[in-house]
């Protein structure tokens, strides 16, 4: 039998390219809206353990783990839940990361994790923030509405280098175009600034590639200038 | 009850140890999914702990009886060669002894060893966050040496890197509905391939007479020295794979063969199998233990079994749970030991007696049959898929245990910090099925019985077909005989139906949308029985209900803390009010704490919520306290904002409670003890104020 171990290990790195490409090729039906909305009584119902929910309410918090877990913790004001919304690296990047305040829409598999519940996303795409704003203003435009927050874009970033501050914290310093075309940009540049801490890998990711992107930023002066304070950066797919 | 469940968690464990490619988490996995139904047969959580528990044990007891006598490697195959050897000169009942003998060391030492952690408080939790930075070097350095300590190293960074791209695959495949999430998950399929169904598969294909036959059993026992130190150093290396994540048995023993041949090894080849038996059995058993106690020391569950364990408990694990389980352990490993030291001589000639073939044919027929009631076309693909990776070694010489690079390689890939970038560069994104609720007792007992059945059946017809086979030499494949008609057969059709299924997924569309319309029809109970088994205080109880342990806060009671005299009072009334008595109750919502907030009735219709308020030991919680108001990420439930000072009976909201308003609550008289009392004036110090 020995003779067969080489068309076996190809045969098995067929079967697992295979596995990974059927992942790759699903697709969620619409459906997943006719799912019921979670609530206490399901949680204690055992035939409801790893059964698919949904799941809406104002994000409380949100904080990161040392292996790059994101927890959200969502609170359900009508049906009285706090429910934690682990979000495993697993899932690739959030399209946007929620901040404290914000309202998402979670559509997820019932977890338990040390007594306390748990909705585990379908997938990075099924943790949808409802209330996003929805007009974003130029760069330019931005540059002269010092003092406010706005949503920016679509801008790509023509330059970005990484720099360590006096206290030892590596912050991202950003040079923000409108984006002009698929790739292309327009109009003046305007400085920004990322501050370590405030942003996921993704997000870095982001800013660092060559697609035209959404950014949140307070607009302040810096040296004379205007400069955006980046606060959030999200994939065009999200506006 | 108890005794009975844990009786027959151990009987189970027994019957699942002896048959070949049935791993213990498929067991419990099942055993958590049917749990779902069990609240209608009126099982108590603590009969299905005490099952859960023993099963877990009683099974490490026994699973190594089909490698030692059948010749089929499973997940303990570490324990093969030198198990097999004896077996092989006519010393199957030594070599079950062996085993009895390690597997209760290990079971005696990893006790042992949980108690002592248990006097040193948070010991294992704090070496483990000392360890987690870190953590990714550790798996790292041992996969390391695994691979370049294998003589094929070559072959065995081939297995353990596809058993890897395997574990990444499965774990974030859509094909099993629910994910890692349901009951029943891809895990099942994954393991039941790599371990189960390869080892049966290769033992088949290598099987047809070429071994000679097994001499005639002389029943033997071991010596008290020669299994002392091999069991003792077994338990402890259990303790290191049960608490470290994405390490197992194997790669222990593995570990601990290459210490040994590193330091010099003692005695002859003989003593050597004999201590590496000892060894590796006592391994398999605390690990056992170990990862089930991991759920008390680190937090954090281990195995399968310590998955269906924690969510018995409700998640939460005390240290008189911990001397439960260990009592289920106890008790399982007795009933373990006495039966396998006894029937040893007689199981060795029955082993003998069995026809191998036919027996992997039906083992694999079940697992296959099983797979596909419930999991369906997607289960079977990632059966066949890990049955490919887990021939790898088998048939190239490897180390069976390089396959734990199933579990290393995605849990190095978490621990590396670098997962979310890779996984979006890579495209690996997880994508999880939606699942329905559709798993039932009845569901699962008609895919238990449809497969035995198929098994049975195939049983039969293979020997009516092809006859029986005698074992063959494991890793020896230099006399293989030539395979049989029916063998190419056989193996024709089944790599026709692989091809099948595999081209199904990948272009038939293996998974069409999910109707979710029904999913409604599955209502919650509005009320569910349970019965008070514990009051933590006069706001908190522990309810066993549905086969399941729930922390319950009653809904819209706020009790005085712990440690202040009205506090420790009014717990006091509520355990002599209220444990042990039944309710009906129903979840209302869940609070900050994660903990279920629940309206509580007893069987005469008093609402346990009000009756709490109107005894005055408690007080309505109108709004958000600092008890159940969203704490900000940074500080502790500890460090809460003070809470309201408004008292239920303080109509004028003075801070005081005058007579009037004792009475117009109906308290007074007020005695001390009572809440109000320290509200109010005791003018003569009797300790009755309002008389």
């Amino acid at each position: 039998m020995t003779r067969l171990r080489y068309p076996l290990v190809a045969a098995a790195l067929v079967a697992v390219a295979v596995l990974l490409a059927t992942n790759r090729r699903y697709v969620y039906s619409g459906s997943l809206d006719a799912l019921p909305v979670l609530t206490a009584a399901h949680v204690v119902d055992p035939r409801h353990a790893g059964a698919t929910f949904r799941l809406e309410g104002r994000v409380t918090s949100v904080r990161s783990t040392r292996q790059g877990i994101v927890i959200i913790d969502v609170h359900d004001p009508v049906r009285d839940l706090y429910v934690d919304v682990p979000v495993f690296p697993a899932l690739g990047c959030l399209p946007a990361k929620p901040v404290r305040g914000e309202t998402a829409r979670v559509t997820g598999n019932l977890g338990m994790y040390s007594g306390q519940p748990q909705i585990r996303p379908l997938s990075a795409a099924h943790v949808e923030l409802v209330d996003l704003p929805q007009d974003a203003v130029s760069a330019a435009a931005a540059a002269g509405q010092v003092g406010t927050t706005l949503l920016i874009g679509p801008v790509v970033a023509v330059d970005a280098e990484f720099f360590e501050s006096r206290a030892g914290r590596e912050h991202l310093r950003l040079t923000l175009a409108d984006a002009g075309g698929p790739a292309g940009v327009a109009g003046a540049t305007v400085a920004g600034i990322l501050f370590q801490g405030e942003q996921t890998d993704c997000e870095v990711d982001l800013l660092l590639s060559d697609e035209p992107f959404l950014v949140t930023a307070e607009v302040e002066m810096f040296q004379g200038a205007p400069s955006f304070n980046v606060q959030r950066a999200f994939p065009l797919s999200v506006w | 009850m108890v005794i009975a469940a844990s009786l027959l968690g151990a009987l189970t464990g027994i019957a699942t140890g002896l048959v070949p490619g049935i791993h213990v988490n498929t067991v419990t996995a099942l055993l958590l999914a049917s749990s779902a139904s069990c609240a209608s047969l009126g099982i108590e959580y603590s009969a299905l702990l005490a099952f859960t528990c023993a099963l877990a044990i009683s099974h490490t007891f026994f699973d190594v009886v089909p490698g030692l006598f059948l010749g089929v490697p499973g997940d303990e195959s570490f324990a093969l060669l030198p198990g097999h050897r004896l077996v092989r000169q006519g010393r199957g009942t030594l070599a079950l002894r062996l085993s009895v003998a390690g597997s209760v060391l290990g079971l005696g030492i990893g006790l042992v060893v949980v108690a002592a952690l248990l006097l040193f408080g948070n010991l294992i939790g704090a070496l483990e966050e000392a360890i987690g930075p870190w953590m990714f070097f550790v798996l790292a350095g041992v996969s390391l040496v695994l691979i370049l300590s294998d003589s094929h190293r070559g072959w065995s960074l081939v297995v353990f890197l596809a058993s890897g791209l395997l574990g990444v695959a499965v774990f974030a495949s859509p094909l099993v509905a629910g994910g890692l999430d349901a009951p029943v998950n891809a895990l099942f399929p994954a393991l039941a391939g790599l371990f189960g169904v390869a080892g049966l598969l290769f033992a088949i294909g290598t099987g047809g007479g070429g071994a000679p036959p097994l001499p005639p059993d002389v029943p033997a026992s071991p010596t008290a020295q020669g299994v002392a130190w091999p069991g003792v150093r077994g338990g402890l290396a259990g303790l290191v794979v049960g608490v470290l994540p994405g390490l197992g048995a194997a790669n222990a023993a593995t570990l601990l063969l290459l210490l040994e041949r590193w330091f010099g090894r003692r005695g002859d080849r003989d003593a050597q199998d004999r201590a590496y038996l000892v060894t590796t059995s006592s391994l398999n058993t605390s690990e056992a233990l170990f990862a089930i106690a991991a759920l008390y020391l680190i937090g954090r569950s281990r195995s399968g079994a310590s998955i269906a364990v924690e969510q018995i408990l409700g998640g939460i694990v005390s240290p008189a749970d911990l001397g439960w389980i260990a009592l289920f352990m106890i008790a399982a490993g007795i009933v373990a030991a006495v039966i396998m030291w006894r029937t040893g001589a007689a199981v060795a000639a029955r082993f003998q007696a069995v026809d191998q073939t036919r027996l992997n044919w039906s083992v694999v027929a079940f697992l296959v049959v099983l797979t596909v009631m419930l999991l369906g076309a997607g289960g079977l693909v990632i059966l066949i898929c890990a049955t490919a990776v887990g021939l790898i070694p088998l048939l190239s010489g490897a180390r069976r245990a390089q396959l734990m690079g199933f579990f290393l390689v995605p849990t190095m890939l978490f621990y590396s910090g670098y997962q979310v970038t890779l996984v979006d560069r890579l495209a690996l994104e997880q994508r999880t099925a939606p699942l329905l609720p559709s798993v039932t007792l009845f569901g699962i007992a008609l895919a238990l019985v449809a497969s035995v059945g198929v098994a049975l059946a195939v049983y039969r017809l293979a020997g009516r077909i092809g006859g029986g086979a005698a074992r063959p030499a494991p890793g020896d494949d230099s006399s293989l005989p030539p395979r049989s008609g029916v063998g190419r057969i056989a193996g024709a059709a089944a790599g026709a139906a692989m091809a099948g299924v595999l081209l199904l997924a990948l272009f038939g569309g293996a998974y069409p949308p999910d109707d979710v319309g029904s999913f409604a029809a599955v209502a919650p109970p509005v009320r569910n029985d349970g019965r008070i088994e514990r009051v933590i205080d006069a706001d908190t109880a522990n309810i066993a209900s549905a086969c399941r342990r729930f922390r319950v806060r009653f809904s819209g009671v706020d009790a005085p803390e712990l440690g202040r005299p009205e506090g420790d009072r009014a717990r006091d009334w509520a355990r002599s009010t209220l444990e042990g008595r039944a309710v009906r109750w129903s979840a209302v919502g869940i609070d900050a704490y994660g903990r279920i907030l629940g309206l509580l009735e007893l069987a005469d219709g008093t609402s346990v919520n009000q009756e709490i308020i109107r005894q005055g030991y408690a007080r309505p919680l109108d709004q958000p306290s600092p008890e159940t108001a969203r704490p900000a990420p940074s500080s502790s439930p500890a460090a809460s904002a003070p809470r309201a000072e408004r008292l239920p009976w303080d109509d004028n909201g003075n801070g005081r409670i005058s007579c009037a308003e004792a009475r117009a609550h109906g308290i007074a008289p007020v005695r001390r003890g009572h809440p109000a009392y320290s509200y109010m004036t005791d003018g003569d110090g009797d300790g009755i104020v309002c008389e």
